[in-house]
């Protein structure tokens, strides 16, 4: 196939706005699968995926498609994560593209991360396609988006697409405007070989898969191949294209989307960003890669039952191959033992890395409350950061403390503005400024400590405006901060997984939840268990865990000892899945227990 | 020696709370069962001709609301097919309002020598709410019967924890038990089992039940009342007058002995495995009357897992784990295998060694669970 026959695009959407119904469709549509093999959505693999309705891990399709001028295209489709934790991603895949749909709901309008995913696109010259999508639904307002898409990003919306991804009406607009609209790839393919790794995996049989865009060249079966960042050769044993199920191919050249297999063996050889040139023929500058990703949030994670310690070491190092943005050490806790202390993009991020672990790699998992990175200048002019409150230093050595701020953008209905006000207030935000997209919706900027937004500030938006308001933020930098250290003590004992780093001001109160909602998650045991929160030696709150007195089966005859022993190996297989502090046991969620208080 | 039990799966109603395996019904399905009965009995009779038994239990369902007649061709049954010690015990289960003086004659000169009344609590308006079919007052009959016929041996069910009880309602059904001089009481709490009506009741919040507070203060109650009143407390919830009148068959359970069931849905543990008759009443009744076994499930109990019952089991009783009887069973003392989980518990105070017997101590006994589960490996 010619280059200019190709064309290379992602979809842009807000979580819910369709984009992978709308991938679905235009899969059928250029029937690389039957409809009668539609599972729906199948560009989202992983359960999760499907599970969440978001998409997580990028993936690359190339379609075949008949155009009204006659002649054969082929369209790759770069799928998108479409959440705030995932905009790394998203720039890795907006780099394989000339072009990308922006869809946005017909009845909902234009979302913060919409946005935040746009201006990235614009940054990489990308043509973009507006598609209004849900047309089919009652409460459609196309007009309105149209004025949204002109007043706010200032596209021309008589170019934009009316489609519902549901009913498969104004696909074929899509298909044709891609053709049209967006450029072929540039790039000789008689050139020397660049091709940007954009994402990979690892298949226990074929080792490491680089998932590439030819950049400059041509890539056969057979080649050596060199990895610029390493310098380490590989030999190509097999080159492949996702239509959507793996189908070899015997080159790849300027232009084209596909993988490439070559017996690599470490994870490591595939680096996300990095270049892959000819062994005897290297290519002299590399692609410019990908800015490396600084995690955000950092929580521990710990194996519930300390043997799986190498085990989650494992599954950690096979879900960073793709997922670049995670960063894991070893840390230990006098409380939980040996673990990792892991960083990641956001609480999305987090909660994703942390159910593919316990899914796909069967661990049982104990996880701490996330934490910011604090910047701690001590009394002798030296600073230190820390991403763990374990590390907090004693309060005569603290000097100040700077915590990461970030500049958060809320779009939300008129009828919720002053819900969403109230809400960053109470999360210590400063108001920036409020205006009018629409005369219905409005966008809010505040700047708000980064450690508020992890705790629950995303749950907490959505149900406060009935699931309407959209959430982007970035971090603008460091700002001292009045902060203190809250210690939990359970039964007499200091527990050091527990404890979390507050403002002054709400120390008390947090304190105070925090041993509340202690109380009800940590089960009655054998004896009284006395939760206390400190700040230093001040003892701020004390609840009460009351000793449990009647726990013993009523009647064990003849036909119940089966029952009856498995009822036992129940109740002891769930004392098993607690964590044993000094002589009480803690369930999991305890140590979550931070982001549920009010 | 091994105890028979005989599984009777019929009852006059269902009760919300009970999800025992029986059924209500009709005259003609009931002889099919007695004759599939009498088949299965002449089997196992055949299978253990040269083997004597110790005890005999009627359990069910409700054997009582069989007419005489059916009794007697169960009983019979049982008797001409099976060999037992003189003077064995032989339990049948009733409900107040199943019996008469007649029916209670017939048990009685059919030779059973001990009664199990469900009576479960002497208030009119909470047998209503358990949906019994009795009343106080046929309590107060039923015991008259009884000692008409000079069974005087018998043991009242009662349960606590119930629905809108408080411990002043418990303290009443206690105190009017115990002036009934049963030889024998067993105080149960209410367990909720799944898939009765009191189960889907409490997820929709219709059950108004006790705290744990309140139901821990009943069981202190029971202990301490009973104890008062003479009573040895001997198994978590039995409570015998005299040593003599512990229930000797249920002692086989506890003992992890070998039993024998027969019927719909009984349980055996014969011969290091433990089976459960067939539960399906159809499958159970064609397949008896074609003379074939009719049987759900089959364990084999290994030589650990029969250590671990047996710690289970026998630390219900008040008088623990004997050492000698264990390693004597089982060529290992109870510190060899278990010297670990023993430690801990005894650290916890919830057992303790006494006259070469690990027992429960009053503390254990409220928190048996903890004790029970230490011993399953």
């Amino acid at each position: 196939m010619q280059q200019k026959n190709v064309r290379n695009f992602c979809i842009i959407a807000h979580i819910d706005h369709g984009k992978s119904t709308l991938a679905d469709r235009i899969l059928e549509m250029t029937k690389a699968i039957q409809e009668r093999e539609m599972t729906s959505q199948v560009l989202d693999s992983m359960d999760l995926e499907r599970e969440r309705g978001i998409t997580i891990k990028l993936q690359a399709v190339r379609l075949t498609y008949q155009a009204q001028d006659g002649q054969e295209y082929i369209l790759n489709l770069i799928d998108t994560p479409g959440h705030v934790d995932f905009s790394y991603e998203v720039s890795r895949s907006l780099a394989a593209c000339e072009g990308a749909l922006l869809v946005v709901d017909a009845s909902q309008g234009i979302e913060a991360q919409t946005l935040a995913n746009l201006y990235l696109a614009l940054e990489h010259d990308l043509e973009i396609i507006p598609v209004i999508n849900k047309i089919d639904l009652p409460n459609a307002d196309p007009d309105r988006v149209k004025a949204e898409l002109e007043d706010s990003i200032g596209l021309d919306s008589s170019e934009a697409i009316l489609v519902s991804a549901k009913t498969g009406q104004g696909i074929d607009q899509i298909l044709e405007a891609i053709v049209q609209r967006i450029p072929a790839p540039k790039g000789d393919p008689d050139d020397c070989l660049r091709a940007l790794i954009f994402d990979s995996h690892y298949e226990s049989y074929r080792g490491a898969i680089a998932y590439v865009r030819v950049v400059d060249g041509t890539i056969k079966v057979g080649d050596q191949i060199q990895m610029m960042s390493s310098k380490r050769n590989f030999e190509v044993t097999e080159l492949a294209v996702f239509q959507p199920e793996m189908t070899p191919v015997k080159s790849l050249s300027a232009g084209d989307v596909g993988c490439v297999i070559a017996s690599m063996k470490d994870v490591k050889d595939t680096r996300v960003g990095d270049t892959i040139t000819h062994a005897n023929r290297p290519a002299v500058e590399p692609l410019a890669g990908y800015r490396p990703v600084k995690p955000m949030v950092y929580c521990g994670l710990y194996p519930v039952v300390n043997e799986e310690y190498t085990a989650l070491r494992d599954a950690l190092d096979k879900l960073q191959l793709n997922d670049a943005a995670l960063t894991y050490e070893a840390e230990s806790s006098a409380a939980l033992g040996f673990g990792y202390r892991c960083g990641f993009l956001g609480l999305l991020h987090l909660e994703i890395i942390q159910e593919r672990l316990e899914r796909e790699f069967g661990l049982e998992l104990v996880t701490t409350a996330p934490s910011a990175i604090y910047r701690i200048h001590l009394t002798d002019g030296t600073s230190i950061e820390i991403d763990n409150p374990a590390n907090f230093p004693p309060v005569q050595k603290i000097d100040y403390i700077e915590e990461p701020f970030v500049r958060a953008s809320i779009m939300v209905p008129e009828d919720f503005v002053g819900a969403v006000m109230e809400l960053c207030q109470d999360k210590r935000g400063t108001f920036i400024n409020m205006e009018y997209i629409t005369t219905e919706r409005a966008r809010l900027e505040y700047e708000l400590p980064l450690s508020e937004i992890l705790m629950d500030f995303f749950d907490r938006l959505k149900s406060r405006t009935k699931g309407y308001a959209s959430l982007d933020y970035e971090v603008i930098g460091y700002r001292e901060s009045d902060l203190v250290k809250v210690d939990i003590l359970l039964n007499g004992n200091p527990v050091d997984a527990l404890s979390c780093i507050v403002h002054r001001e709400r120390a008390e109160t947090r304190g105070r939840a925090l041993a509340e909602k202690l109380k009800e998650v940590i089960p009655r045991q054998q004896f009284e268990i006395p939760i206390q929160a400190a700040i230093g030696n001040k003892i701020i709150a004390r609840e009460t865990v009351r000793a449990l007195r009647k726990d013993v089966l009523a009647k064990c005859y003849g036909g119940d000892i089966s029952r009856k022993r498995k009822l036992l190996e129940k109740q002891k297989a769930g004392k098993k899945r607690m964590k044993s502090l000094g002589n009480v046991e803690v369930p999991q969620e305890a140590f979550m227990a931070i982001l549920q208080v009010e | 020696m091994p105890g028979i039990y005989v599984h009777v799966p019929f009852c006059a109603a269902k009760c919300g709370y009970c999800d025992f395996h029986s059924i209500v019904a009709d005259g003609s399905f009931v002889g099919n069962y007695i004759r599939a009965f009498q088949q299965e009995a002449a089997y196992y009779g055949r299978k253990y001709q040269n083997q004597v038994f110790e005890t005999l239990f009627f359990g069910g369902g409700t054997p009582t609301v069989l007419e005489p007649k059916q009794l007697s061709q169960m009983i019979e049954a049982v008797l001409e097919n099976f060999n037992f010690n003189s003077g064995f015990e032989f339990t049948i289960e009733a409900n107040p309002c199943t019996l008469g003086q007649e029916k209670v004659d017939h048990l009685a000169i059919l030779g059973v020598n001990r009664i199990s009344l469900g009576v479960q609590t002497f208030q009119d308006n909470l047998l209503k709410r358990l949906e019994r079919l009795h009343s106080t007052a046929d309590i107060y009959t039923s015991v008259e019967y009884l000692r008409k016929a000079g069974i005087n041996n018998f043991n009242l069910d009662l349960m606590y924890g119930l629905p809108e009880q408080s411990l002043r309602d418990w303290e009443t059904s206690l105190d009017a038990a115990i002036a009934l001089q049963p030889t024998h009481l067993s105080c149960y709490s209410l367990i909720l089992e799944e898939d009765t009506p009191f189960f889907e009741q409490y997820n929709q919040g219709l059950l108004n039940l006790p705290s744990e507070d309140l139901e821990y203060e009943m069981f202190e109650l029971v202990k301490n009342k009973l104890r008062q009143a003479g009573y040895q407390h001997y198994e978590v919830s039995n409570y015998a007058l005299k040593e003599e009148y512990q229930a000797k068959h249920n002692l086989i359970y506890w003992h992890n002995q070998p039993y024998l069931g027969l019927g719909s849905g009984a349980h055996s543990y014969m011969e290091q495995s433990r089976y459960v008759n067939s539960l399906d009443l159809n499958r159970y009744i064609e397949n008896w009357l074609d003379n074939q076994p009719a049987i759900d499930h089959i364990e084999l109990i290994s030589e650990d897992q029969a250590m671990d019952e047996t710690m289970m089991l026998g630390l219900r009783l008040l008088d623990g784990v004997e050492e000698a009887v264990f390693a004597k069973r089982f060529g290992q003392t109870i510190m060899e295998v278990y010297a670990e989980e023993i430690e801990e518990l005894l650290a916890k105070k919830l057992v303790i060694w006494e006259n070469g017997r690990l027992k429960l101590t009053d503390r254990g006994l409220s928190l048996g669970n903890h004790v029970f589960s230490a011993f399953i490996r």
